[in-house]
């Protein structure tokens, strides 16, 4: 048994309120936090965007970036490292 | 799991005369939509991408720098910016040693993020540069 302390004990109520409701019966709190863990630990990638410090991009977003290219002159030998470390082709 | 985005995609997707552009613009709907996982890349390719349109552009720069500042550090980035850790550059330092031959090797960045993807746990680089090949999975 461990204590892990949770920022919105409220969301946890309604949750297990919730599910008293569509199972017709109480399920005790830490067996619905135990079986939440279970649940996220195969959801792993919607975890991972809940989390992430960015998310997907907007249509708008990636409407902008597409219309940002250019018609420019650069000099290239062929690859970026060459280009930029002057690698031997 | 993420995907780690290289220097070459930046710059294809600003270059329309680039070999690479088409098939930027469309790997971009599915890099924006998290299709092939978290887009992730790194302070080091920041850098390559801003050096290589200030040396190999011909004119005005200014726009096209500010372009590329705005796909890492603008509101809505391409992808997650990681900066190479002061602790991993011995072991970039040695990758790079290990893989420099007298012909074409990859560059002391391209070590970077080699080492880079492998302490995030990353396997998957979108990338036009075959030095990745056999460290990571490319996806071009």
């Amino acid at each position: 048994m461990s204590v892990v302390k949770l920022p919105e004990k409220g969301e946890l109520d309604k949750l297990v309120a919730n599910l008293t409701l569509h199972l017709g019966r109480k399920v005790p709190q830490q067996e619905v936090l135990a079986a939440c863990i279970r649940l996220a630990s195969t959801h792993i990638e919607e975890l991972e965007k809940a989390f992430a410090e960015t998310k997907p991009l907007s249509t708008k977003r990636t409407t902008e970036i597409l219309g940002m290219g250019e018609d420019f002159e650069y000099t290239t030998k062929g690859s970026i490292d060459e280009d930029l470390y002057g690698e031997e082709s | 799991m993420p995907i780690f985005l290289d220097t070459g995609f930046y710059f294809a997707l600003l270059a329309n005369k680039d070999s690479h552009h088409t098939q930027a613009t469309k790997l971009l709907k599915r890099v924006a939509s998290w299709e092939f996982g978290r887009p992730v890349t790194s302070d080091f390719v920041f850098d390559e991408a801003m050096t290589l349109i200030s040396t190999q552009v011909k004119g005005e720069k200014e726009n096209l720098l500010r372009k590329m500042k705005n796909l890492f550090l603008g509101e809505e980035p391409l992808g997650h910016l990681v900066c190479i850790e002061p602790v991993w550059l011995p072991e970039i330092a040695d990758l790079h040693i290990k893989l420099t031959t007298p012909g074409p090797s990859p560059s002391f960045t391209d070590c970077s993020s080699i080492i880079a993807c492998q302490k995030q746990g990353i396997e998957k680089i979108l990338s036009f540069d075959w030095h990745f090949e056999g460290f990571l999975n490319l996806i071009h």
